[in-house]
């Protein structure tokens, strides 16, 4: 090596190598790069909903036909139906400013049937919407098993007003655990997330993602800074969007 | 052309070694698993399914009677497509109506059913069937046990994952008398039910005495 290349590269390597490593480098970095996730609840498409989302046609005092019942059973001798029934609809309806009841401009209005889910002939059963059940664990039902709430949208029906489909039922599978002898407001953040599935909005793509916007689906439990258990702006919005047809196919 | 040091030999051989270790560690480029594609695009729902497909299973007690049966269920879906103002947005009108004899993974239905929530068919997949609507035929005297006086019964047949914790039906099993193919209430009814169409017309929802 000549004095001169020395110089140049002071412990003896060529220039072009560190340029080399750069290039490996990058293109390294490039494919382990972790891929980003779209925001969940607020774009994007399939986010099944209730079909009564779109309208409003009850009362201050019944529901109407676009209003959205719901009933709730007990699967387990913890807590009976009407425990889950009132816990459910504390939630749903006792918070103004930070609940589902009332959302898009009264298109979600929910009302709590006066009997559990199985008192109900099955003609008027078929007519409530939503059914909340709990049960100490949910291992005949894959979707939930033993750890988590979960929820089935069933009998789909086609709006071709939206161009999409959307369900007449929704039933939401809580655990136990999640909502009995907890604290209120994990019991609430429960409540109003499976609430949420139903309306339309999306889990995060994983744990600790999607959360630069403050929602109740994707609050402390999925990992993000912040433990809000009430429908924030954003989810009401975004449940908005669901009920104007204009954030589906 | 310059020959390369031992040193910038090594270099090379160490981007190489790295570009390797690199790029075989770093995520799956995501390949097609061959697991079908949920959509709310269309009634179809699932991407994979280019048009309307029911699979039939009958009450052995009707064996005599298949092709009758079938011909009949054939009249009323075309009935159906002639009537309803949805079937073309639905997506039901980009290639002909297919009814065929078996179900994948259904056996007859036994016992009463509820007439909500049940299920009557492969349940929770990844690779749903292409039949939109399972259809079982049932005589008379298996009707009684399974519907007792209901006149059907819809269950849904297969679900789809589309969350982590969210699961959505893609198709649905109507359970049905015999004699209840060609009438009205079939047509206007539970056929448009089974294959995820509003009702048209029908008796008037009876609702519940809900409070706030």
């Amino acid at each position: 090596m000549s004095l001169k290349e020395a110089a140049a590269s002071p412990r003896g390597t060529s220039p072009w190598i560190f340029v080399a490593w750069a290039a490996v480098l990058a293109v390294v970095a490039a494919r382990n790069m972790p891929v980003a996730h779209a925001s969940h609840s607020h774009t994007g498409s399939n986010q099944l909903h209730i079909s009564t989302i779109h309208g409003n046609d009850g009362t201050s005092t019944s529901p109407g036909g676009q209003d959205e019942q719901y009933c709730a059973m007990s699967h387990t001798s913890a807590v009976s139906s009407t425990w889950l029934g009132d816990n459910v609809q504390d939630t749903l309806i006792n918070y103004p400013g930070n609940m589902w009841d009332g959302a898009a401009n009264w298109r979600v209005d929910l009302w709590r049937t006066q009997k559990a889910c199985n008192e109900y002939d099955s003609a008027t059963r078929g007519t409530i919407e939503i059914e909340y059940y709990v049960k100490e664990d949910w291992w005949d039902v894959e979707l939930c098993q033993g750890y988590y709430s979960c929820v089935v949208a069933d009998n789909g029906v086609w709006d071709s007003v939206g161009g999409h489909t959307h369900y007449k039922w929704m039933y939401v599978r809580y655990q136990l655990e999640h909502i009995y002898n907890t604290t209120a407001e994990r019991k609430r953040k429960f409540i109003n997330h499976e609430t949420g599935h139903v309306l339309g909005l999306r889990d995060p793509a994983g744990q600790g993602t999607d959360c630069a916007v403050t929602s109740v689906m994707h609050n402390d439990l999925y990992g993000c800074g912040y433990s809000v258990w009430y429908p924030t702006s954003s989810d009401l919005a975004a449940v908005t969007r669901v009920a104007d047809r204009t954030n589906t196919y | 052309m310059r020959k390369l040091s031992n040193r910038e030999l090594a270099h090379v051989a160490a981007m190489l070694g790295m570009l390797v270790i690199g790029v075989r560690c770093g995520p799956e480029v995501q390949q097609d698993s061959g697991d079908a594609h949920f959509t709310t695009q269309n009634a179809l729902m699932v991407a994979e399914r280019r048009a309307l497909q029911l699979c039939v299973e009958l009450d052995p007690a009707l064996e005599g009677q298949s092709e009758q049966l079938l011909e009949s269920l054939e009249q009323d879906v075309a009935a159906l497509a002639e009537a309803h103002p949805d079937w073309q947005s639905a997506g039901f009108g980009r290639a002909p109506v297919r009814v065929q004899r078996g179900c994948p993974g259904t056996a007859m239905p036994s016992g009463r059913m509820q007439s909500k929530g049940a299920r009557l068919g492969p349940g929770l997949t990844s690779r749903p069937s292409p039949f939109r609507t399972f259809v079982h035929i049932l005589g008379e005297a298996k009707a009684q046990e399974v519907l007792g006086d209901e006149p059907a019964v819809r269950a849904h047949a297969e679900l789809m994952r589309v969350e982590d914790h969210m699961a959505a039906e893609v198709s649905t099993s109507l359970v049905i008398r015999a004699s209840a193919l060609g009438t009205e209430a079939f047509r206007q009814t539970w056929l448009p039910t089974g294959v995820g169409l509003k009702t048209l017309g029908g008796p008037a929802a009876v609702s519940p005495d809900s409070v706030k």
